[in-house]
């Protein structure tokens, strides 16, 4: 499957120049490069340039809203001129939003669309925040606080600009702690940092997520990052209903969810799940365990849901499973 | 069904009326129910009768409802105490959680 990347960040925040500068590298050629932009009228695709290997395209209004179905359309349009040959033979999709958008449906659309299905592979986030005017961003956009929790990759863009980035810093580790943060200064970026991401690699992150901030917790715009861990394996029936029932009492509310679970049914494999408010991807089943940890770890980023309810969630759900199919049923 | 499985849907439903914002209480009764008290009703969870195709009856005042799972119960508990709770009109059919 082709990789799908989204860059986000809020209005000037730095993305396009990030993107000029990962076009003009080696290591990131034979990208198709989606340009989002607010308006009639876009200019970001006129200012970045990139090799007769790579393709940009551009896409008007706002991805998140009445072009969300277009984006759908825009992919699968790529993919069969792909087929076809009538465009390069790209190897991965990076889809830049404009600074306006809410990055959630655009994820959905990304992993719910059966047109995309099986073809596409959502493989991060990774969000621009300006070390000179993020603080007040973050306070005055909601749309900026979103596209920080939802990150997987957090780029602090102007840092030649700004004296001290300690607030900007605190402010976004507090949103969303499990992403690693990079400082970025004229958009210049290893790409490996940013799209190299593997399954190992996120098994990897959710593993420091829950050894270093296993009860964090935020409450700056009710945006709240837990994660839950379960040594034992969870019932295939169970995880299942724990889904079902989050999507059912969390909507909206339920940011993103990512997750390495220990299925009972098939314990050697990790299966590994993502979900973003509710909606869930098919779970991705890994060939073999990527370190000796093999306990289950769920990473929430949540607006206004607490900890302890999805905890007493998930073991009332297990208590059930386990008496019905355990040996005390 | 085991006293594990009653006291871990007793705490559910504690954390829940927290996590609604809802005023109210969750006790257990003498038989063992499961009783929600908020927003002027009155909920008795209790488990199913053996024999029976379902493992939980709630009853909302006057009537009786009956779940399959600890998450029925919730959803049933929250419509009947939660004015700002609005079901999934969709149901979001579960993906195989085994391997293919």
């Amino acid at each position: 499957m082709i990789p799908v990347s989204v860059l986000t960040g809020f209005l000037g925040s730095g993305k396009t120049t990030v993107l000029a500068r990962l076009l003009r590298r080696p290591e990131f050629s034979r990208t198709a490069v989606i340009i989002n932009e607010f308006g009639e009228v876009g200019l970001d695709h006129d200012l970045v340039e990139a090799s007769d290997e790579s393709l940009v395209q551009l896409q008007t209004g706002c991805l998140c809203c009445a072009v969300r179905g277009d984006l759908v359309r825009t992919l699968d349009d790529l993919l069969r001129r792909r087929e076809e040959g009538t465009v390069p033979p790209f190897e991965r999709v990076l889809i830049e939003t404009s600074g306006l958008a809410d990055p959630a449906p655009i994820l959905q659309s990304l992993m719910l669309d059966a047109a995309l299905a099986g073809r596409l592979a959502l493989h991060g986030v990774v969000t621009t925040v300006d070390a000179v005017n993020g603080v007040a961003t973050l306070r005055r956009q909601p749309e900026s606080v979103k596209q920080v929790a939802v990150a997987d990759r957090l780029l602090l863009t102007k840092t030649d600009l700004a004296d001290d980035t300690r607030d900007v810093r605190m402010r976004v580790a507090a949103l969303n702690p499990s992403a690693p943060f990079i400082a970025v200064t004229l958009g210049d970026v290893d790409p490996e940092l940013l799209f190299a991401a593997s399954d190992h690699d996120k098994a990897g992150r959710y593993q420091e997520a829950d050894h270093h901030h296993h009860h964090a917790q935020s409450h700056a715009n009710d945006i709240a990052f837990f994660a839950i861990v379960r040594e034992e394996p969870i019932a295939a029936i169970a995880l299942t209903l724990f889904l079902e029932a989050l999507a059912e009492h969390c909507g909206a509310d339920l940011l993103r969810l990512k997750g390495i679970i220990r299925v009972t049914e098939n314990a050697d494999r990790p299966a590994v799940i993502h979900g973003v408010q509710q909606v869930f991807h098919p779970p991705a089943w890994l060939e073999r365990w990527p370190s000796a940890d093999r306990t289950s770890r769920l990473v929430f980023i949540t607006r206004g849901i607490s900890q302890p309810w999805i905890e007493a969630l998930l073991a009332a759900i297990e208590a059930e499973v386990h008496s019905v199919s355990g040996p005390e049923a | 069904m085991t006293a594990v499985v009653l006291h871990r849907t007793f705490r559910l439903l504690e954390e829940s009326l927290c996590a609604w914002n809802i005023a109210g209480k969750v006790v257990r009764d003498d038989t063992g129910g499961i009783v929600v008290t908020a927003k002027d009703e009155r909920l008795l969870v209790t488990q199913a009768p053996d024999g029976v195709p379902f493992r939980w009856v709630v009853t909302v005042g006057a009537r009786t409802r009956t779940a399959m799972s600890v998450t029925g119960v919730l959803g049933i508990v929250r419509q009947a105490i939660d004015p700002t709770y609005q079901p999934l009109r969709a149901r979001i059919a579960p993906a195989p959680m085994v391997p293919p």
